[in-house]
């Protein structure tokens, strides 16, 4: 090799390098941010920031985020209980109906709701189920949260499914087996490591969305759950409510609810890694 | 003798592309049939069409009439046709996530043929036995299928299918690609099958079809060259 095209070799791998951790730059600077701010706040409060309730504003103590934690999880919960099911049975009528109409429509129509903007499912979940029932609830925060996670969830199941090997699928129909059996005990047992992967993708999406639960939870940090028909807090809109406060106590618990929210979001990151890999 | 299987006037066409042209023939009751031709010749695709599988291929039609044990396949239920005519793979297809006795004892549970435990486990060792797997597997029925040989594998695939209790076994060229040991013990296990059930089975090997044939089919570019009739 020519010293020209060593050099040239040599200048593109650095920049190759530099483009790199440009673009990587911003992550870490957010995740350093987030715990050394976190654990400081964590240090300051103590396991009570897990279980406490908010500090009154002016307070020394950032207080704790129980209620909004235990909002989180619930809603984390029921957004999968009702998106999941819908997620799968779509994905499997795209897969296994593939030619049909109504599968066909329904993929396009779940995968556009990627493309939405998910302030406006906010919206239309407020006019649909808040305004009707006349309270911000547990449960439209969820059904929000379900349509959210909707198409990612999908999107995994469906590809989970569409690996399936073909001699598998012959297998099953060769015993004589119906499509919905072939589907729920032959098909679920080959792909349970991505139906696995759908359901942490969508607790990881469900537990970091904020736009979805402005016009829908009501935001309640100061009581546990009452109920689903009740008003909820989450920590992703604790931490939008208490950065819009001119509080430093509160600004002090956003930085620690947001590192509760990377851990949860961080297990789910490495659950999934590990089943991918299983 | 009664036929088990009547074939009239088959033609066949994938993507427009006709693959089988005026196929007549007979598979008697209880006797092995053996259709042989070249790769590509339709073999596996005649096979498949006599319990229906064929339809799982994108854009094929076909004309013609197929009776499986002297009703139309069309008028059959169709899930029922192929658990009536169980279809057994070229390349061995077990479920990989189940254990070797779930492999066997899918397809009974799931079409209620048993009533308890015991029942299951006297039906998931009967097809073993059948299929001369039985020892070989007894002391590892809580094991992946992956622990056993190509041969082996095979043979599970069989005893899953006999575990149904078919009238008829499809057996698309199933010693291709396997050793001579298993080769033989395979052929074994039809020639005492063939008592119970009528096989049909598809292969490319003269060999093979000499020693098993009891009804000899040649096809070749999706036409019947010759058969001996029954």
């Amino acid at each position: 090799m020519s010293r020209h095209r060593y050099l040239k070799d040599k200048l593109f791998m650095v920049m190759v390098f530099l483009f790199a951790l440009a673009g990587v730059a911003p992550l870490f600077a957010i995740i350093s941010a987030i715990v050394v701010n976190g654990v400081k706040t964590l240090f300051l409060v103590g396991p009570s920031f897990f279980f406490g309730l908010p500090s009154s504003p002016l307070s020394n103590n950032p207080g704790g985020i129980g209620p909004a934690l235990e909002g989180s999880l619930i809603l984390m919960f029921l957004s999968l209980i009702i998106g999941y099911p819908l997620a799968f049975m779509t994905a499997v009528l795209a897969v296994e109906f593939p030619e049909s109409l109504l599968g066909r429509f329904i993929d396009v129509l779940v995968k556009s709701i990627l493309e939405i903007p998910t302030i406006l499912i906010g919206i239309l979940v407020y006019t649909l189920v808040v305004i009707p029932t006349g309270s911000f609830s547990a449960w439209a925060g969820a059904i929000a949260l379900a349509i959210v996670i909707l198409p990612y969830v999908y999107t995994h199941i469906e590809n989970a499914l569409r690996n399936i090997p073909m001699d598998i699928r012959l297998a099953s129909y060769s015993l004589g087996l119906s499509k919905a059996k072939s589907v729920f005990y032959v098909f679920t047992s080959e792909a349970r490591r991505g139906l696995l992967t759908a359901v942490l993708i969508g607790l990881a999406r469900a537990s970091g969305e904020t736009a979805p639960l402005l016009f829908t939870i009501g935001g309640n940090w100061f009581t546990y759950f009452q109920g689903l028909s009740k008003p909820i807090g989450a920590i992703p809109l604790l931490i939008y409510t208490y950065t819009l406060t001119p509080y430093t106590n509160y600004h002090e618990a956003a930085w620690g609810a947001s590192f509760v929210l990377l851990i949860i979001y961080l297990c789910s990151f490495i659950a999934f890694r590990g089943f991918s890999r299983l | 003798m009664k036929p088990a299987v009547i074939i009239e006037d088959l033609n066949l066409w994938i993507k427009n592309k006709q693959i089988l042209y005026n196929i007549s023939l007979i598979a008697p009751i209880h006797t092995i049939t053996v259709i042989i031709g070249p790769s590509g010749s339709g073999k596996s695709t005649l096979l498949r069409t006599i319990n229906r599988l064929i339809e799982l291929t994108e854009d094929v039609r076909y004309t013609g009439i197929i009776r499986v044990l002297g009703k139309n396949i069309m008028d059959w239920d169709v899930y029922e046709l192929r658990r009536t005519a169980v279809y057994v793979a070229q390349t061995p297809n077990p479920f990989p996530h189940m254990t070797i006795y779930e492999n066997i004892a899918i397809g009974p549970v799931l079409h209620d043929m048993v009533s308890d435990k015991a029942d299951l486990d006297r039906i998931v060792r009967w097809a073993l036995e059948k299929a001369m797997l039985w020892d070989e597997v007894k002391d590892r029925l809580n094991e992946k299928p992956s622990v056993l040989s190509g041969g082996q594998q095979q043979r599970l695939c069989i005893a899953r299918a006999l575990a149904l209790k078919p009238q008829i076994l499809l057996l698309d060229e199933p010693t291709a690609n396997i050793d001579p040991e298993n080769t033989y013990r395979i052929e074994e296990m039809l020639k005492e099958l063939r008592d119970e059930i009528t096989i049909v089975l598809v292969t490319h090997n003269h060999d093979q079809a000499k020693r098993l044939a009891d009804h000899l089919v040649i096809i070749r570019d999706g036409r019947i060259e010759s058969t001996d009739k029954p």
